[in-house]
Formats: structure tokens, sequence, C-alpha cells
């Protein structure tokens, strides 16, 4: 079943096992799981490191002060309870709607998430092939790496790696995020070195236009300003209200 | 065809004696100097240099990625911006530091031994595999230590194990010294220190408050132009290179007055 090589087919080497056991937390799943999500979060990165590179550097993440249109609350928790079955309906409100349930990801393709009760030290490397919740901080030298989303409910100051298998419409959502290093699939970004600081507010960060774009956490952020994603048959990057539609 | 540089260990067996201050120091003075500077944090697991550089935002491989053959060295090594011809590959802080083994850490000196002028290795504490490694591919060692008993106990048995490796005979860099303690008599002077170790004195570097602050904001104290501390790096990079440059005065306060007052506590002491 596995066509992704395990790091054990590299160069010969035994599977790595955990020897500190208490620095890694991995989830339960596959035997050789946590191997495969290791292996290919480094592959997405060396892949870009020949290229980006070049000139030795991880560029700094744009931050945006203000989200996208943001809307108000309450037609929105309408249309989310709508998009959680994959939509079947036709015409214009269909990519609509399929845009907002890819977003949410229909149960039945859910990988069980991770949750991590209290902080996550320096040393310690949490690694889940799926979404990540923090119920704490992430301090620096920790590092989360997620085939999923990452959510921290707490500071971030450490490593974050969301969307390691691939994925850049992951994201990463935290209290307050001032990580080392931001990295989104094979998009590596550190923060700018803004005289202000870090904001006291919730971020969220995703790629968007090919970058990694930082905004404030609002209940409206992740379904009107959404990742990067191309709809079959429609131009990229229509972001129409449903809001009247009704 | 290039020259291959030379390795340089910077170790001290007690932790804490500023080592990795010393490796930071002596290698952005060397760059400045004009030099291709390569430094290579090997306390893996607990690393620091990166944080001391101001760097630790860019890495994204480290000597382990390097040693398990997920990436090239070139790929590794991070370039200061700030600083032209000085480089970093650091280490990795998931690990620990039975990630890479002595034989590993000397093919990867070697290969920074051809791109580089300098190759500055920051030892870890202690006298275990850390140190095994970070020797591993040294070619001469420079040995850290404060004048306190305890640092030169732990500096004196590095010395004798590094003695017994066959490497040549390493330098010394006397740390923190303060002298007002010296005259005082409630700290060891450089005197009593060498009488202990018994080698070669590379430098001597004052106790700066100036040092805290810079580790902490990642800017190296070579770069501050009123840092004592920065001054004493800076010649002991130029020795380094072989040129002869006096001691600087440990005297803390230099000034006019606090001169003529110590030539009349001299005259009537």
């Amino acid at each position: 079943m596995e066509a992704v090589p395990t790091i054990s087919h590299r160069q010969g080497r035994a599977p790595e096992k955990s020897t500190a056991g208490k620095a890694q937390t991995t989830a339960r799943g596959a035997h050789d799981e946590p191997e495969i999500l290791e292996g290919l979060a480094r592959d997405i990165v060396s892949r870009l490191a020949t290229t980006l590179f070049a000139e030795d550097e991880a560029p700094s993440w744009r931050r945006d002060s203000v989200p996208e249109e943001a809307t108000p609350p309450g037609p929105i928790s309408a249309g989310e309870g709508e998009s959680k079955t994959p939509s079947r309906a036709e015409g214009g409100e269909a990519s609509e709607t399929a845009r907002m349930s890819r977003r949410v990801r229909p149960p039945e393709c859910d990988r069980p998430a991770l949750l991590v009760r209290g902080t996550v030290r320096s040393g310690r490397q949490v690694r889940h092939n799926g979404d990540v919740v923090v119920l704490g901080d992430v301090n620096p030298g920790g590092q989360i790496v997620a085939a999923g989303d990452v959510a921290v409910m707490g500071t971030v100051r450490g490593t974050v790696h969301a969307g390691a298998t691939g994925d850049h419409s992951a994201v990463v959502a935290a209290f307050r995020l001032c990580p080392t290093q931001l990295r989104i699939a094979s998009y590596v970004s550190r923060p700018p070195e803004d005289p202000g600081g870090h904001p006291e507010y919730p971020e969220l960060a995703l790629v968007r236009d090919g970058v990694v774009v930082v905004q404030p956490l609002t209940s409206g952020s992740l379904t009107r300003s959404g990742p990067d994603e191309t709809l079959p048959g429609r131009g990229g990057g229509q972001r129409k209200s449903l809001i009247g539609k009704q | 065809m290039r020259q291959p540089g030379q390795v340089i260990v910077i170790t001290s067996g007690k932790g804490g004696v500023g080592k990795t201050t010393a490796c930071a120091n002596i290698s952005t003075a060397l760059s400045l100097l004009g030099h291709r500077v390569a430094m290579v944090d090997a306390d893996i697991g607990l690393r620091n240099l990166d944080v001391v550089m101001g760097l630790e935002n860019r890495i994204v491989y480290d000597v382990v990625d390097v040693v398990e053959g997920f990436c090239r060295v070139r790929q590794a090594l991070i370039k200061d911006k700030r600083f032209e011809g000085l480089y970093l590959l650091p280490a990795a802080q998931t690990r620990d530091k039975s990630a890479v083994s002595p034989l590993q850490m000397k093919s990867v000196c070697d290969e920074l031994k051809t791109d580089f002028d300098f190759v500055l290795v920051d030892c870890p504490a202690g006298i275990e595999q850390g140190f095994r490694n970070a020797v591993a591919g040294a070619d001469r060692a420079i040995i850290i230590t404060t004048p306190e008993v305890a640092s030169v106990r732990d500096a004196d048995r590095i010395i004798g194990l590094l003695e017994a490796d066959g490497m040549a005979e390493p330098q010394l860099v006397l740390n923190r010294i303060r002298q007002q303690m010296v005259r005082r008599g409630d700290m060891m002077d450089t005197d009593d220190v060498i009488e202990i170790l018994a080698i070669d004195l590379l430098g001597v570097v004052p106790e700066d408050e100036g040092i805290i602050v810079s580790t902490n904001r990642g800017e190296p104290a070579v770069t501050l132009p009123g840092s004592r501390a920065g001054l004493a790096f800076r010649n002991i990079a130029r020795r380094i290179r072989g040129e002869v440059v006096p001691f600087m005065s440990l005297e803390e306060n230099n000034g006019l007055l606090a001169r003529l007052s110590r030539m009349v506590r001299l005259s009537s002491g």
C-alpha cells in the first residue's frame, strides 16, 4: 500500500528508533507512519532548498493587518453546517460550498487530530499525520510537524510545520504567533523584522499567491480568505459572499 | 587550488565558561579580517550558537541532517548576511549527542576545510560523546577557562585528554577576569592559572556586562565599539592569524583619575 519510501530505504539505514521516548510524541497509526511523515517533511523542504535557498535565506512572511473581506459571523455558521456534507448541488453555489467543504474536511476523510496538553518544550518534536492542537505554548526549540493544520491555544515561539506532507492549503493558528520559523508544505518563512514586535492578538498563517501570509484570526478568517485553491472550471481567488443568497 | 583551512575546536570541560560566546566572537572577528570562516555547533540537543549569532530564524537543516544524508553541507550552512565570509552549520535541537559519531563529524570538518580558511567548532561541556565528536575533526584546540578553581580543574582534565589524543598543544583563553577581584586577592590571576595548566596564553578577556546584552540580541560583541570583551576577542583573532598583539590593559576603570588614584595607592601601600 505504501507508495512512499520510508526512511529505511534511504541509504540502507535502519528505520529511526525513537530512543528518547519523551522527546518525541507521535500518534499511534500505521507502525512506520512517523517515519513516513518525517521523511516526507524533509523531502519537501529539501526540494525547496535547492531552488529558494540559493541565497540561503528563509524569507520573512507578509503580515496583513486586516483580513480580507471580514464578515459578520451569523450567516457563516449556517453555511458551515451545510458544508459538512460534500456538496452535490449544481451551479455557482456548488463551487462555493465545495470550497468550504474542502476547508472543513468532510468527516469520512478525516485523520484523527492529535491534542497535546501542556507546553511543548525545547527539544521536543510533535509529529502527526493529521491536524494538531496544542493546549499550551510551543517554546523555542520545540517543533510541531503536522500533515494537516496546526492550532496552538497559546504562544508559538518554536517552529511549526503544517501541511508537512505537501498540503499547501494547511494553516497555522495561534493565540500569539511568534515562531522562530513557520513552514506550510514547502513554504518556509520567518517573522518580519518589525520594530513593533509581534501583535498581541490571535493570528492565522496561510499560503496565498505563493507566499506565506499572516493575518488576524477572526471568526470569518478561514471561510472568507481561504488559502490558494483553484477550482476546476473557475478562476481561483473568487470570494463571493454567501450572505444574501438565501 | 585553495590551501586547506584549519579546524579549531573551542573546548573547556566546564560548562558556562564562555565557549559559545568565544566561538561566535572569534569567528566574527576572523571574518571581519577578511577570512572565510565556518562555525560548527557541536552541542547537539542544546544548541546555542545559532541564538548567540542571531541566526536561529534561518535554520532549515542542521548537522544531523547532513550526517544522515538528508542534505548536503552546502544546504545546511547558513550565510550570515552581516559578515562577509561567515557561515554557520547549526546543531539539531530535537536530537542528542548520540545522533552523530566522531567519524561523521570528522568527515564534515574535512569537507568544510576545503572551502574555508578557518572552521571553528563549538564543543559542548563534558568529556563524553559530545566532546569526542567535537574534537574528532580538529587540528588544534583553544581551551576556555575562567579564573576559578573548578573551571581550571576541568580545563586541566581536558588538556590531559587532548594530549593523550595526540593533538597539538592547545592554547588558553582566560575568560571573565575581574581585575578588581584579582587585586583584592579574591580571584586567581593569569599567572596562577598558567602555573597549573602550563600551556601558551592566547588571550585574556575581561568580565563585561555587555556580553549578556550581545548574546541575548544575537549581535556579537566584536561589532560593538565600546565593548572591552569585544576588543579582547578581536585581539585573539589577530593572534590566531599569527600577528603579535600586545595584551590589553585589564584595568576596569582606565580613566585618568582612576589611574592616578591607583598610583597613589601603590606608592602608599
